[in-house]
């Protein structure tokens, strides 16, 4: 199979998994497509090598997760009094409303280690290298995260206190 | 050791994914059309040093070089990048020989639709354009015919992807809904007083008039997708073993159908041309020569130009078979449904309106 027909199979076969991935990671319909679409072109790119050297979903995942992080402080740096960011709020109230609402207060860090470690399944080890940091950045980002999200919401895990 | 409210979290980590849009249709097309600033450098790198591409194969262009300009100097206009107010814009489609239809907003978030005159560089807004609150694709291509611009959006209603087609006159005016339908269109079109489109995924042909009323399915087209109206064909998305694309068309209108012969899989075929990988020719496996390494997604625009994948190779004119050269100061867009290219020269965008380049189809 040439290369391109296996970079297509590939992100066909992926492509409604990393969307969820990135809307969960955004809160954002659009930023998740945004994401995915870029990370796909970036992985087509560099598909000889990644495929050779590396897990394929791993590199778009962490070039997602690294993207959204970066274009955050490229954004809140170039446009500081732009309007506030779309927290993604749903056209209707549903059981995962409180969630998606305590997800969007915290700082994008703390919100990306989170569904890195609960939604994608990383270990702490695995996820310091998604972000480029220590160990121990990623677990006092998690232990705050969940401070903060134990805080908003009851022992169930999507409701608000 | 994870507690109770980890566990919990966890659960609703994946229900909060249920909520995600899904993936279009033609992303892969999306994901060609965003190719990366390194990646060009890098084909750029390959032009330059005369590497080979792709299967091993020195490309070769049609006619043995670019064309003079002469040939698209006439259908090609100079505009600023920038609207007035210093918003960028996106050319969605041509109005006529004079006017470009463009759209300005956030991303796929869609404020207005303005007819761009040509010859001055100035807009005109057309259309207020407001988007139905939940909208997951906000814009994603116009259609111009009879006097009327037609434009979608998308949203989930109860878990569904539902279309919402909206209308307004050519001259400027308010918007109005046409009619709602199921899934999201891969194409739309403008004909006989009819919006006529195909979903993504299931495919068909439906057809809804201009004036509104209940979309119906067009007869025959069961499965199949609009290639180039009347023409349906076979998707080019999600085949499970390469396919020759659009390789038996159909006439919804007259019931003619149209084979190939001389062609394997992978190819794609337009009304009149089917193109593999390196080479393009005639649907009967005629007039057949190599070309540089082509797009197998998009059908070639006004069954006539295609654009190589290999940047700075210029635009093919399979009708007059020559390559036309560019001289683009960037990555040139290539959008078979707007019917127009555009590139960015002399800090201006060039815009070429391919129904207006002098040639005669075969």
């Amino acid at each position: 199979m040439r290369e391109d027909d296996q970079f297509e199979k590939f992100a066909d076969g992926r492509a409604d998994a990393l969307l969820r991935f990135g809307y969960v990671l955004s809160g954002d319909p659009h930023d998740a497509a945004d994401l995915v679409q870029e990370a796909l072109a970036r992985l087509r790119a560099s598909w000889h090598r990644v495929q050779r050297k590396d897990d394929p979903e791993r590199y778009v995942r962490t070039t997602m997760t690294r993207l959204h992080l970066r274009q955050w402080r490229l954004r809140s740096r170039e446009r500081p009094t732009a309007e506030p960011p779309d927290r993604g709020t749903p056209p209707v109230y549903d059981e995962t409303s409180d969630l998606g609402d305590a997800l969007a207060a915290l700082p994008r860090r703390q919100r990306a280690v989170i569904v890195l470690r609960y939604y994608t399944g990383l270990t702490d080890e695995e996820i310091a290298a998604t972000l480029g940091v220590s160990r121990g950045t990623v677990r006092s980002q998690a232990f705050r995260a969940l401070a903060r999200l134990r805080g908003q919401l009851k022992s169930d895990g999507f409701r608000r206190v | 050791m994870r507690d109770d409210f980890e566990q919990r979290l966890e659960s609703g980590l994946r229900l909060l994914a249920d909520r995600a849009p899904t993936a279009p249709p033609d992303l892969m097309a999306r994901v060609r059309a965003r190719r990366p600033r390194r990646w060009w450098k890098a084909l750029a790198a390959f032009v330059t040093t005369g590497a080979l591409v792709g299967t091993g194969v020195i490309v070769t262009s049609p006619g043995g070089g670019p064309a003079p300009r002469p040939d698209i100097e006439k259908a090609s206009h100079s505009v600023p990048l920038l609207m007035p107010d210093g918003r960028r814009y996106d050319v969605v489609a041509m109005i006529d020989r004079g006017h470009a239809l463009i759209r300005t907003g956030e991303r796929d978030r869609t404020d207005g639709l303005w007819s761009l005159d040509l010859a001055t560089g100035r807009p005109k807004r057309l259309v207020a354009v407001s988007t139905p609150k939940g909208s997951v694709i906000n814009f994603w291509s116009a259609a111009v015919g009879e006097g009327q611009l037609v434009w979608w959006t998308s949203r989930k209603v109860k878990g569904k992807m539902t279309t919402t087609f909206f209308a307004a006159p050519v001259t400027g005016g308010r918007q109005r809904v046409v009619a709602e339908a199921p899934g999201s269109p891969l194409d739309h079109t403008i004909a006989d007083g009819k919006v006529i489109w195909s979903p993504g995924g299931t495919g068909g042909v439906y057809e809804v008039p201009l004036s509104g009323g209940v979309p119906r399915l067009v007869k025959g087209t069961e499965g199949m997708h609009m290639l180039q109206w009347p023409w349906v064909g076979t998707p080019p998305f999600r085949q499970k073993k390469p396919a020759i694309v659009n390789g038996e068309i159909l006439n919804a209108l007259t019931g003619e159908r149209r084979t190939t012969s001389g062609w394997s899989a992978p190819a794609q075929c337009s009304v009149t041309w089917c193109m593999s990988r390196d080479r393009v020719g005639l649907r009967d496996g005629t007039r057949v020569r190599a070309v540089p390494q082509m797009f197998l997604a998009d059908p070639p625009a006004l069954d006539r130009f295609v654009l190589p994948r290999t940047p700075g190779r210029g635009l093919i004119d399979l009708a007059t078979g020559r390559t036309i050269d560019l001289a683009a100061e960037d990555n040139p867009v290539l959008d078979y449904r707007m019917k127009a290219l555009t590139y960015v020269k002399g800090g201006r965008l060039v815009i070429v309106d391919l129904a207006a380049v002098p040639g005669v189809n075969p």
